[in-house]
């Protein structure tokens, strides 16, 4: 047995096997059709990128105004209250809107003392991070701004440089409160990060793929998986296998549980906890700059919704959907169901948030280290006996 | 002596799947009842637009029955504050109002002016939203109407003419007395007992 | 052309960043500046179509060990015995002798670096590398051993952390 080979024989074959599918993200091919022949490579991958990023901002702006204005309905019908009803006329649903324009006309300050370069800088990065994470998402079939392989690695790895923004949020603010706040975020998201990755495993594992858009072609039975799609009236969740329940469904609650400190959201939301540090990391920030982190912190909710989603609620396939012709029709309802399915897993988040107190740093420790990254590295072992044996039986 | 043991659970201390176990059933529980409470009506209303009913005891800003009060100053001497300050003219039965005005600054709602009132017509109303911008604001006066209004100079003017009329009456009826009396014609004086 | 434009940014953030992590006064500064130097590096990955390493040099360098360099920065006290001079002049002379070596290493046989013009397009030539670097540690005649290796000395490493934090948790209690 050759223990230490100097050459990865299938690392170097891999690297001479010739690209697979086109590098163009819709973007660009959409302009492509648009634009005359003559417009040079580089000015279309730039408008392309351009177009897709105005795409992601609108995207973003609107779920997240959406998400905020849902989770203040929420807050307010789970206290036995209304929320607000007035600005818009039907439910306040301008509220939002206009709390936005609030934010931009408000005037942007920076404490005395604080570090100016650090401090304008964070937010700046805190929302380019979240952005980024858009990205690999699959909105519809084929439509997906950069098939990442390793999609939903991508997303990790992309959303775990948040922490550094917020840590610089807090340094940069001059504010003790802040740097309590950055230091418990990045406690605590360094601890999550591990559940986080060991739960998302299992489906991995049953996909055979880190990508959220080959997860969700599978679960909606398309192209090379289109004659299994039989179960369900075309829902091949991961959810609904009852085959794997004895790991999808613990996997799941896990993700779950790590996806709300990941998004330092209650009752993990001691980087912010208003009743001990003020706004936690961002006391200091005002207008704009706060909004960047609002803005964040609702796109961060719907991009790990989106992430649990894709691998155990089957991504943009719905019931019926699935089963049409590919056209404007599928895609438009496909963006319906994964939009909705990703702000129905907001929902929940919301739902937690307004029912559980928050718990204390001791506590996020302990459920972090140890019950849920046991818990997970059990799952991963069961899920792998799991999927050895529907290999072997499947022959 | 042996102490019984208390339960475990009594002792919070659960093993490490009684743990992951009641955690996920007390967080099941803590939903079912946010979920339920979601769905419920909401028990706020919004104010300005729907306002609760007041109770028939609320004790708001005050009312006067302008027409009933006869300026006697009870209520103002009942105040514990000194709160009230009101000045009329007196015209025959008439009176001429000028200010019935209550100092709201330091009015303390405690209803001890509708007691005393001969004539019940200050009354506590249910009005209780008055923020101002000016505490000069808070100086109300409560009369629906200042000096005399027409009906009054009217009834002034009535009353006025049969007085002269009954003066002019009598200056007869002496006149008539000064000359040889007529027997058994008894003096009128109902009229005259009404406007003492 | 695009992939040369696209090394030079992103070498030139790396290489920047890391001279701003070197040279700034403030140590908290230096350690923000290593997100860019490791981002930059990332990308340099990326476009050798090495994206499972572009990928995991993020989010464990970035989201893990940058994590931890600025808790361990912020939480300890600034140590004045680290400016004596003996102690600059050996860091100096040990990293310096480390450039040199590399230096000459650099300019000969393997390591010699390749004309610019000729970088490959690889970004978008490579296939994923994902499956064969999981087949690569986990297949027979692989680097299995290596890699349980590996994993036992983290969990050697883990058990010291434990051990150590342990310790200092029972004098404490003792001498209360």
């Amino acid at each position: 047995m050759n223990l230490f080979p100097i050459a990865l024989p299938a690392l170097t074959e891999a690297a001479a096997e010739p690209p697979s599918g086109d590098v163009g993200n819709p973007a660009t091919d959409f302009l492509q059709g648009l634009l005359p022949e003559a417009v040079p490579w580089w000015m279309l991958t730039l408008l392309g990128a351009g177009l897709a990023f105005a795409a992601v901002m609108l995207f973003v702006t609107v779920i997240a105004m959406f998400s905020v204005w849902l989770e203040r309905k929420v807050a307010g019908h789970i206290q036995v209250r209304l929320g607000p009803m007035r600005v818009g006329g039907w439910h306040g649903w301008a509220q939002s809107i206009a709390d936005g324009v609030k934010l931009l006309l408000k005037e942007d300050l920076a404490p005395e003392g604080s570090d100016k370069v650090l401090f304008k800088l964070a937010p700046m990065l805190v929302l380019a991070t979240a952005l980024a994470t858009f990205v690999a998402l699959p909105f519809a079939p084929g439509l997906v701004i950069a098939d990442v392989d390793l999609g939903v690695f991508f997303i990790l790895a992309v959303s775990s440089v948040t922490t550094i923004g917020v840590i610089m949020a807090g340094w940069g603010s001059n504010n003790k409160w802040s740097v309590y706040g950055a230091m418990r975020e990045a406690a605590q998201v360094a601890s999550y990060e591990i559940p986080l990755g060991l739960s998302l495993l299992p489906p991995i594992l049953y996909f055979g793929s880190f990508s959220l858009v080959d997860a969700s072609a599978q679960q909606a039975g398309i192209g090379a998986w289109a004659e299994t799609s039989g179960q369900w009236f075309g829902m091949a969740w991961y959810i609904l296998d009852p085959t794997r329940w004895l790991v999808s469904i613990p996997s799941f609650l896990i993700f779950f549980i790590a996806l709300l400190a990941e998004t330092k959201r209650a009752p993990f939301d001691l980087p912010e906890s208003e009743s001990e540090l003020v706004a936690g990391f961002h006391t200091e920030y005002s207008g704009m700059r706060f909004s960047f982190f609002f803005l964040e912190e609702y796109a961060a909710m719907f991009v790990m919704g989106i992430v649990g989603v894709c691998f155990w609620f089957g991504g943009y396939s719905f019931p019926g959907i699935t089963a049409l012709e590919p056209g404007p029709l599928l895609t438009f309802l496909s963006i319906l169901s994964f939009t909705v399915k990703g702000l129905l897993m907001v929902f929940v988040m919301m739902w937690v948030r307004w029912t559980l107190p928050r718990i204390r740093i001791d506590q996020v420790m302990s459920l972090g280290y140890k019950y849920l990254t046991p818990l997970a590295l059990a799952l991963v072992f069961v899920a792998s006996l799991i999927e050895y044996f529907a290999f072997v039986i499947a022959g | 002596m042996t102490v019984a043991t208390p339960p475990r659970e009594a002792r919070n201390q659960r093993s490490y799947w009684g743990n992951v176990f009641s955690a996920l059933r007390s967080t099941a529980a803590g939903m079912r009842i946010t979920f339920r409470y979601l769905w419920s009506k909401p028990v706020t209303i919004q104010y300005p637009d729907e306002k609760l009913p007041t109770d028939d005891r609320y004790r708001g800003i005050h009312y006067l029955e302008q027409d009933l009060c006869i300026c006697c100053d009870a209520c103002a001497k009942a105040c514990p504050i000194d709160c009230i300050e009101m000045d009329a003219t007196r015209h025959g039965k008439e009176l001429e109002w000028h200010q019935f005005e209550l100092d709201y600054q330091k009015c303390m709602f405690c209803e001890l002016c509708v007691y005393p009132c001969p004539k019940d017509c200050i009354h506590m109303g249910k009005e209780y939203a008055f923020v101002t911008e000016d505490r000069g604001e808070l100086l109300l006066d409560l009369l629906t109407w200042k000096g005399l209004t027409e009906q009054q100079k009217i009834r002034i003017a009535e009353a006025e003419a049969r007085k002269a009329a009954k003066a002019a009456a009598r200056k007869k009826k002496e006149a008539e007395a000064a000359e040889p009396p007529a027997a058994g014609e008894p003096p009128a004086g109902g009229e005259d007992k009404e406007d003492a | 052309m695009a992939s040369l434009l696209a090394f030079l940014l992103f070498a030139g953030l790396a290489v920047v960043c890391a001279l701003v992590a070197l040279f700034h006064r403030s140590v908290v500064h230096s350690a923000f500046a290593l997100l860019g130097t490791l981002l930059g590096v990332a990308d340099l990955f990326l476009q050798l179509g090495a994206d499972y390493l572009a990928m995991t040099q993020v989010l464990i360098y970035v989201g893990g060990i940058l994590v931890l360099i600025l808790f361990g920065l912020m939480l300890t006290p600034p140590d004045r015995r680290e400016l004596r001079p003996a102690r600059i002049f050996l860091g100096l002379a040990v990293t310096g002798a480390g450039a040199l070596l590399f230096l000459t290493r650099m300019d000969s046989g393997a390591w010699k670096a390749a004309p610019l013009q000729e970088l490959p397009d690889l970004a978008n030539q490579a296939s994923p590398t994902a499956e064969p670097i999981g087949l690569a540690f986990l297949e027979r005649d692989s680097w299995l051993l290596a890699f349980e290796f590996a994993s036992v000395i983290l969990l050697a490493a883990l058990v010291g952390a434990v051990f150590i934090a342990r310790r200092r948790f029972r004098v404490d209690d003792e001498g209360a």
